[in-house]
Parts: C-alpha cells; sequence; structure tokens
C-alpha cells in the first residue's frame, strides 16, 4: 500500500518523509480514528483521507520532533475524522455552545493578562473552543506559521488569522464569564 | 502569590498542555500497531481512491492544457478583430480613397516625337493678355517654362509649357469640374469649367504642350491662348 502512496509523491525527500509518517504513526491514525468514530469502516476513511491530505500537504509538515510529528497526525486525523463524521452522520460533533459571541467577538484577546491560578479555567475553556478554532490554535502553538496552517488545513491564510482572532476573543470572553461567577 | 501571564501564552500553554495530556493518553506504538492494522478493505479502497485521484489529475491537466488552447484562441481572435480587422479595413478604405480619389481626374496622356521648348521665359511671346495682368512668377526647367500672371484684382492666369520627350500625362479634375473637346484655329484643345468659375485649357501644337489656367472666361481664355508665340 506504501507504494501507491509513495507513487504520488515526487522528491526522495518527500517519499522518505512520507514513509517515515506512514511506518511510526499508521497505527495511531487509526486509533486516534476510532477513538473519534466507533465505525471502523469510517475510521479507515478518514485515516485514508488523511493520508492523501499529508500528501498534499507534506514539504509543510515538519518532521524533525517525533513528538511533535505525532501531535500533529493526532490533530490531522481527529479534525479529518470529525469532518467525516459530520458528513455522514450529519450531528454536529462540536459541544462548543458559545456561538452566540460570533458577531461581538471583534476585540483583541492580546491585552487579556490572566493569573496562573486562572489556567485550569483556561484549560476548560479550550475544551470548549469550536475545533475549527482550536485547531488553527494548535498548530500555532506547535510553531506553525498562518500561511502554513492554511496550507495544512487546506484554507486561507487570511481566513486562518480570522479563526485564530476569533478564537482568542472567544477564550477571552469565557474567561470573563468565568470571573463574573466567581 | 501567582503570576501573570498574557492570554494568548496562557492559551498556547494550555493548548500544548491539553495536546500533551491527550499523547500522553495514547497506547505504546507496540500496542497500538498490535491492535491497528491497516484492512485489506483500506487497502483496496486506497487503491481506488489513489486511480481516482491519478483521474482527476489526468482531468486537471487536460482540463489546464484546454484553457491554455482556449486562451490562445481567445488572444488570437482578439488579435484579428482588434488589430488585423481594422487595418484591413482602414487599407480597403485607402484604396477605395485613391480608387475614388482616381476616378475624380482625368488623364489626359499626350505622346509626342519631340519638339522644341523655348530655352526661356524671354523667348515665349504673348500678344493677347487682359488688361492689368503682370508677371508675378515665373520658373523654367530644360523641359519647360511656368508662367503666372495676376491684374491684382483676383485675376490669375498660369501657363504651363512642356516638352515631352516621350509622353506626359496630365492630370484634371473630374469630380467638381466640367470637361470639354474643343477646336480653335485647327487645333484640338480640352476645355476643363471649374466648379469655382476658372477655366482650364489644354493643348499640344507643334510637339509641345500647353496648358492654361485661368479665372478669365472662356472667351478670353481663348484669346490668351491663341496669342501664345513660342
Amino acid at each position: 500500500m506504501i507504494l501507491v502512496y509513495l507513487g504520488m509523491l515526487e522528491t526522495e525527500e518527500q517519499k522518505k518523509k512520507f514513509e517515515q509518517i506512514y511506518r511510526d504513526h499508521l497505527s495511531l491514525m487509526l486509533y486516534t480514528a476510532n477513538k473519534v468514530t466507533s465505525d471502523k469502516q469510517l475510521a479507515e476513511d478518514a485515516v485514508h483521507e488523511t493520508f492523501l491530505n499529508i500528501i498534499r500537504t507534506i514539504d509543510t509538515i515538519r518532521t524533525e520532533n517525533c513528538n511533535e510529528l505525532a501531535s500533529l497526525i493526532v490533530i490531522m486525523t481527529r479534525n479529518k475524522t470529525i469532518d467525516m463524521f459530520k458528513c455522514k452522520k450529519e450531528i454536529p460533533v462540536d459541544t462548543d455552545q458559545t456561538h452566540i459571541y460570533d458577531s461581538e467577538e471583534t476585540e483583541s484577546a492580546e491585552e487579556t493578562v490572566i493569573a496562573t491560578s486562572e489556567i485550569d479555567a483556561l484549560m476548560d475553556i479550550v475544551d470548549k473552543l469550536k475545533d475549527e478554532y482550536r485547531t488553527p490554535l494548535l498548530y500555532r502553538a506547535h510553531g506553525y506559521t498562518m500561511a502554513e496552517i492554511g496550507v495544512l488545513m487546506g484554507i486561507s491564510e487570511s481566513n486562518v488569522k480570522v479563526r485564530i482572532h476569533r478564537g482568542r476573543a472567544r477564550a477571552k470572553r469565557l474567561l470573563e464569564e468565568r470571573r463574573c461567577e466567581v | 502569590m501567582s503570576t501573570k501571564v498574557g492570554l494568548d501564552e496562557a492559551l498556547d500553554m494550555c493548548l500544548r498542555e491539553k495536546q500533551r495530556v491527550l499523547m500522553k493518553g495514547i497506547p505504546p506504538k507496540r500496542e497500538l500497531d498490535d491492535l491497528y492494522k491497516a484492512s485489506p478493505e483500506l487497502q483496496t479502497k486506497l487503491l481506488k481512491a489513489v486511480n481516482k485521484e491519478d483521474r482527476r489529475a489526468g482531468w486537471r491537466g487536460a482540463r489546464s492544457i484546454a484553457a491554455k488552447v482556449a486562451v490562445a484562441v481567445m488572444l488570437l481572435a482578439t488579435l484579428t478583430t482588434v488589430v488585423f480587422v481594422p487595418v484591413k479595413a482602414v487599407r480597403e478604405a485607402v484604396v477605395t480613397a485613391v480608387i475614388e480619389w482616381n476616378e475624380s481626374f482625368m488623364g489626359v496622356l499626350f505622346h509626342t516625337d519631340g519638339g522644341a521648348v523655348p530655352r526661356s521665359i524671354a523667348d515665349v511671346g504673348f500678344e493677347y493678355l487682359p488688361e492689368g495682368y503682370k508677371v508675378v512668377a515665373d520658373y523654367s526647367t530644360s523641359t519647360s517654362i511656368n508662367i503666372d500672371f495676376e491684374d491684382g484684382a483676383g485675376g490669375t492666369i498660369s501657363i504651363s509649357i512642356d516638352l515631352a520627350d516621350s509622353q506626359i500625362k496630365y492630370s484634371i479634375d473630374n469630380e467638381h469640374s466640367s470637361t470639354y473637346p474643343i477646336e480653335f484655329s485647327g487645333k484640338s484643345m480640352i476645355w476643363t469649367l471649374h466648379g469655382d468659375g476658372c477655366s482650364s485649357l489644354l493643348w499640344e501644337k507643334d510637339g509641345i504642350l500647353y496648358f492654361l489656367h485661368t479665372t478669365e472666361p472662356l472667351n478670353q481664355a481663348i484669346l490668351i491662348a491663341e496669342g501664345i508665340k513660342v
């Protein structure tokens, strides 16, 4: 099977990179996809689609750090599986109930300062963020540039900027709500 | 005591921490390799999908070529429409104008076996000139003499005397004038009555060609012509 994938790659460097991902992370991808959906068929489809996505973005993916790479592969597989799951089941996976703030979140989040005691609250808030906001923030936290995130997610760079901005603004809003509750 | 950090840094930290916890919860690779293997179905689907991808790539290539051909055709059409067609139209218009122009003039072709054009203006005599006319300009070459007269009241007489070694062609405006063959003193002559009232006379005598253009009426023009002595 790997030969089929390798046929789609052009340079030796790309092939070597892909071979590394395939051999080291195939089971991890299947595991991640199965965790999202209990449907084995769908999980395999998602893994396959993720591999095709990896081929398309092979030059953007960094393979120097094994842990970072594994983390990236998990993110990519998870997102692809969720996307496919949404399409097949037509059930929104997102548990985030805060999208009501979309139109209001134009304020910059950069000036907000939080105490380390609030980190736990922020950890919960991260869970509540929509995937479309959490994913680019996660890539950003892994050191990928806006342009690279755009390639990985298949969206424009400006769209990435918008999503990151909205994600941060939403996190800030939720944090302020927590503060009010306290 | 608590330390304060910016939201962006805290958010990055939380995201990374969440991811770290998630990764930590994943079973070891050896265990995963045992539990999760690509099924034959997945391999089959993969092969189909890759072939589909190849076909898509093929279609993309074909579409790209088709697009390039379409652009080339469009460019050619545009070039033809914008450049060549106007150029052709202009060329046709010019040709038409030349034809029309040619049709507006009557060519009078003379052929003589030779003659003796006067050597200078002094050799040309004018037995009759209407009152008040004086020479205002003259010039000559080895084969022609041209003399212009004016009466100071708007009247003009221009006379050209040419020697045609082989043949010479005069063009007479045929669009805004009328041309008639006439005779005087036994000689054939072409009289042209112009739209502005001027008259031209063109005739040949002893191998010499005469052309007279004047604001005077025809009878005066004929008298002037008859009075030219070489």
